[in-house]
């Protein structure tokens, strides 16, 4: 990907540009992951059923779709490419890091490692991909716009990454994502057993 | 081969009888005592033939219909508030239902084993969706052929390893796309060895079908049909004319339960929950719809009178409870199944609720006690028969609970002992166990453990479950 042409690291210290962006989107994911466990626990039904079907969403839309949010602000602030695609994953991280604790309580640390490779974790690593792809171009498109910058929008590594993302996801969700989970399946038994 | 019968022939009992009273003594003989002798003798003479030309009584015919995920309660005679299931209840109505059935492992393949070999699944070999099938296992339909009886298996077989060599099978119609669990929709089939494609395009349908013709084939025959559907298995997908059977109707949901409730304990999982249970019930009412076809082909037939139909499933299903969805747990959402017996000729007094616990182990027995075959000692349920048949039999009081880890689900690895009233469930790693009074705390909310009230029954439960793994029967 083309090195962000907002890059003025003068402008904008690495605590605002890089930490503050992670810490906030970091928060936000606990909040939300936080949330949603407490509500199981409040007893007034009403009350449970609005937690838990808006926290839900919100914390499932915000893992799926965070890249789309954390991605631009990244890019606006002046975060180095690695800094962007890094800070953007770390959500991601999170998440997969927390399944792999999970795992650990019943399975050895290398099969919880392996699990990564199932349906919904793989998904999600393709979509945070493709949307960090999407993103960037979205991003320049605006930059360009907006800054009359001479910048050339659509270059071949967020289109080839963008590519790699939906080609990916069509593959893992191939009838109903069932192949994939038996494919899955099939190379588990290959290496474990 | 001729089927092997425990009950004794009746002629010889009626010969008996009429030579007991000939009038054989030193009284004069007189008109009335000569009329009375030649009376009899042609009696004696004339019956034994006359008996031996009746026809014998044919064993009973046996069908054995496994449905997959339905959970006990979700049909409409047991009350529940939207699903309608008149065939089910139809067999309800004319058999025993038994209220207290249960899996002893909660997971479609470790529990379909244990239907068909009548064992545990730490002795069959299937403890989980990876662990293969062993082909030296003995399933009753391989003691039913032996026995005399045409036998066939129609449906899902979905258990780890290669296909099965299954003895003594004169059908065998299965699948092994996506893993054995099949495909709602055109689902390609393996006929006899042979892969045929699907000839109709819902797959329950299509098994009703080939279900129809074994048992139309086999009219004459004494025949044992296992026929295992794949409906009402997640995808949960019902065919159109039966998609929107429950639409615009509000469905209870537990109170646990909300929109985002998945396999992996709180983290995502494709909802929205309430449809996939509205799928799900829609499955369950076709099925019935197919199961209800069956019934009317045996009636149609004249058979149904000496026809066993058993109707079961795998195990349970979790919508919500516990914030669960699936099943595996040791909870009671996941370990109870419906188990209905109809079989006319036997059960005096139809329509009864039978609260004795049974188990899948107890199916494989029970039908072999049914059918006057020998049952072999190597099998770990008990036949139900005297259950079926009174409701004053006594049922078993304890029985072993286990789930064996199934990558990639997370699920420990757990035992636990279930008794009439409590239950007491040890894992294998870091949890603390858990213990639960179903009589005052059937949603199992309350984990007596480490409780005063708790550690009262621990030791006489701890000791039963001890005696559980050892293989000994309470």
């Amino acid at each position: 990907m083309n090195p962000n042409p907002a890059e003025d690291n003068s402008r904008c210290s690495l605590l605002s540009r890089f930490v503050i962006p992670c810490g906030v989107g970091v928060f936000v994911f606990f909040t939300l992951f936080l949330t949603y466990y407490s509500s199981w626990y409040v007893e007034n039904r009403m009350l449970h059923f609005i937690l838990t079907d808006i926290v839900g969403a919100l914390y499932g839309f915000y893992l799926l779709f965070h890249a789309l949010i954390l991605y631009p602000i990244f890019y606006f602030r002046g975060a180095a490419l690695h800094e962007r695609i890094s800070g953007t994953f770390l959500i991601t991280s999170c998440w997969l890091i927390k399944e792999v604790i999970r795992m650990t309580e019943f399975f050895s640390i290398a099969e919880s490692i392996f699990y990564l490779l199932m349906s919904v974790q793989a998904g999600i690593i393709l979509l945070s991909i493709g949307l960090m792809a999407g993103s960037e171009l979205v991003c320049r498109k605006i930059e360009k716009k907006k800054k009359s910058l001479d910048l050339r929008v659509v270059t071949p590594m967020p289109v080839f990454f963008a590519l790699f993302a939906i080609s990916g996801t069509a593959f893992v969700l191939r009838s109903g994502g069932l192949s994939y989970f038996f494919n899955f399946y099939d190379l588990y038994k290959m290496v474990f057993f | 081969m001729q089927v092997q019968r425990k009950r004794s022939s009746s002629n010889q009992g009626v010969s008996r009888m009429s030579l007991k009273n000939e009038p054989f003594n030193d009284n004069p003989i007189t008109r009335r005592t000569a009329l009375k002798a030649g009376a009899a003798a042609l009696v004696a003479m004339g019956l034994p033939s006359f008996v031996s030309a009746a026809p014998e009584k044919k064993p009973p015919n046996i069908l054995f219909i496994l449905s997959d995920d339905h959970r006990w309660d979700a049909m409409s005679c047991m009350g529940h508030p939207v699903i309608k299931t008149p065939h089910m209840d139809r067999l309800a109505r004319e058999g025993v239902l038994f209220s207290n059935a249960f899996v002893t492992t909660s997971l479609c393949s470790p529990s379909r084993a244990s239907f068909l070999t009548g064992q545990y699944a730490h002795n069959h070999g299937v403890k989980n969706n990876l662990t293969p099938w062993d082909n030296n296992n003995v399933t009753f339909l391989e003691l039913m052929k032996k026995a005399g009886y045409s036998t066939g298996f129609i449906g899902k077989w979905h258990m780890p390893g290669q296909f099965p060599d299954l003895r003594g099978l004169d059908k065998f119609v299965s699948f092994t796309a996506d893993g054995g669990q099949g495909r709602y929709f055109n689902c390609p089939l393996i006929v006899d060895g042979k892969e045929t494609p699907s000839k109709k395009e819902y797959i329950t349908e299509e098994l009703t079908d080939y279900a129809n013709e074994f048992i139309t084939d086999h009219k004459d025959d004494p025949f044992c049909l296992y026929l295992s559907h794949k409906a009402a298995h997640a995808l949960f997908a019902p065919s159109a004319k039966f998609k929107h059977v429950y639409d615009g109707l509000d469905l209870p949901m537990p109170p646990e339960s909300d929109s985002w409730v998945g396999l992996t304990n709180g983290n995502l999982f494709p909802s929205p929950f309430k449809q996939l249970y509205r799928n799900y019930l829609a499955c369950l009412t076709e099925l019935d719809h197919h199961i209800g076809s069956v019934l009317e082909n045996l009636d149609e037939l004249g058979i149904a009178d000496n026809t066993i139909v058993v109707y079961a499933g795998d195990n349970g299903h979790f919508w919500g409870e516990h914030h669960l969805n699936d099943k595996r747990w040791h909870y009671e959402e996941s370990i109870r199944i419906p188990f209905i017996v109809r079989y006319p000729g036997m059960i005096s007094n139809p329509g009864r609720r039978a609260e004795q616990m049974v188990l899948n182990i107890d199916l494989a027995p029970t039908l072999l006690e049914m059918a006057g075959v020998a049952v072999p000692d190597n099998m770990d349920g008990k036949s139900i028969f005297p259950e079926i048949k009174s409701s004053h039999a006594r049922g078993r009081d304890a029985w072993l609970y286990e789930y064996f880890k199934d990558y990639a689900y997370n699920v420990p690895e757990h035992k636990a002992v279930r008794t009439n009233r409590f239950k007491y469930v040890e894992f294998v790693g870091r949890r603390k166990p858990e213990l639960y009074d179903l009589a005052e705390d059937p949603k199992e909310m309350k984990n007596l453990y480490g409780t005063p009230s708790g550690m009262s029954v621990l030791p006489g439960l701890k000791k039963k479950l001890e005696h559980l793994k050892q293989g000994e029967t309470i």
